[in-house]
């Protein structure tokens, strides 16, 4: 494992310092990093440096692993793993305590201010940054997930573009849908 | 943190104030000014600097205004469609059971435009059949 610093700078000037295997859990990043164009400080002109401190302990959280997201996704076994022969059970459950230690922490980790989802969603969005947009657009996806209509335009401050008549016949259509799906 | 978001508050009214003060000054300037117009002499780039006086209070008065507005919708999310674009509203969307979805569409036009998209809805009908739809 190489300790190598990496440098970012903010949109607004500030540099900031990263791990080099930190740095890699961002695609973009590694791209630079191995593309050999490392040029002392990496310019990352669509991140403030209110988002980017964010960023970076998440890439500290998860630089070098791979396919832990995967893991939490499956509810955190391994399907892969069970059918291997030399499926080791003490492994599995270290495994689970880690994986359980991790969905702590990024439970943690994402409890900020609406704003915030925002802006990290475009950086981890802009800095290939798979597990964190995994995190973010999930956020984002709890904040629509059962709600109706009104709560949706709500929750997210959306004029709705319909014209009376429109709306009219939407509201009639959610009705219809509520009575159809009432069984659920 | 609320406090000092009150004491934040408080300055920017006490800010307003000031400037809502000195608009007052401004236009008693101006009307001082008129009558010089009346008087004769140099009076052109008097009342000229009066009314860009006026106008640079106005100015600040807007920006007060904006700066409250700012403030205001900062607490208040934008439409994630036109922040992130429809390319990451599908992911978001993708993410939801099929009935979100459906009741997505009914929130503006954007946004019917997205959830009623085919590959959105091939991979919730696949889901269907999978029987993991009611996770």
């Amino acid at each position: 494992m190489s300790s190598t610093k990496i440098f970012l700078k903010s949109s607004d000037d500030k540099t900031f310092e990263i791990d080099e295997t930190a740095a890699r859990a961002s695609e973009t990043l590694k791209n630079i990093i191995d593309g050999g164009c490392l040029d002392g400080v990496i310019p990352l002109p669509n991140v403030s440096s209110n988002i980017l401190p964010k960023v970076i302990e998440y890439c500290k959280k998860h630089g070098g692993d791979n396919g832990s997201s995967k893991k939490i996704a499956n509810g955190g076994v391994d399907k892969d793993k069970e059918i291997l022969p030399d499926y080791d059970e003490e492994e599995d459950k270290r495994e689970k305590v880690r994986v359980d230690e991790l969905k702590k922490w990024e439970e943690e980790y994402m409890d900020f201010d609406q704003q915030v989802l925002y802006d990290l969603m475009l950086a981890a969005n802009y800095l290939h940054i798979k597990g964190l947009l995994d995190l973010t657009v999930e956020k984002a996806a709890s904040m629509i997930r059962g709600r109706t209509p009104d709560q949706i335009r709500e929750n997210f401050n959306i004029n709705s573009d319909f014209t009376p008549e429109e709306e009219e016949e939407m509201i009639l259509i959610e009705d219809e849908w509520d009575d159809e799906w009432a069984f659920d | 943190m609320a406090k000092t978001v009150q004491v934040e508050k408080q300055k920017k009214k006490q800010q307003q104030q000031r400037v809502e003060d000195t608009g007052e000054v401004g236009e008693e300037l101006m009307s001082g000014d008129y009558k010089a117009v009346g008087e004769g002499g140099r009076v052109v780039p008097t009342w000229d600097k009066g009314k860009k006086r006026k106008r640079f209070v106005e100015e600040e008065e807007d920006k007060v205004k904006e700066e409250e507005e700012e403030e205001e919708s900062s607490e208040l999310l934008q439409d994630p469609l036109v922040v992130f674009g429809s390319d990451i509203m599908l992911m978001i969307l993708s993410r939801l059971d099929a009935r979100s979805v459906a009741l997505s569409l009914l929130v503006s036009n954007g946004w019917q435009g997205v959830a009623s998209s085919d590959r959105l809805w091939s991979s919730k009908m696949q889901f269907d059949t999978k029987g993991f739809a009611t996770s």
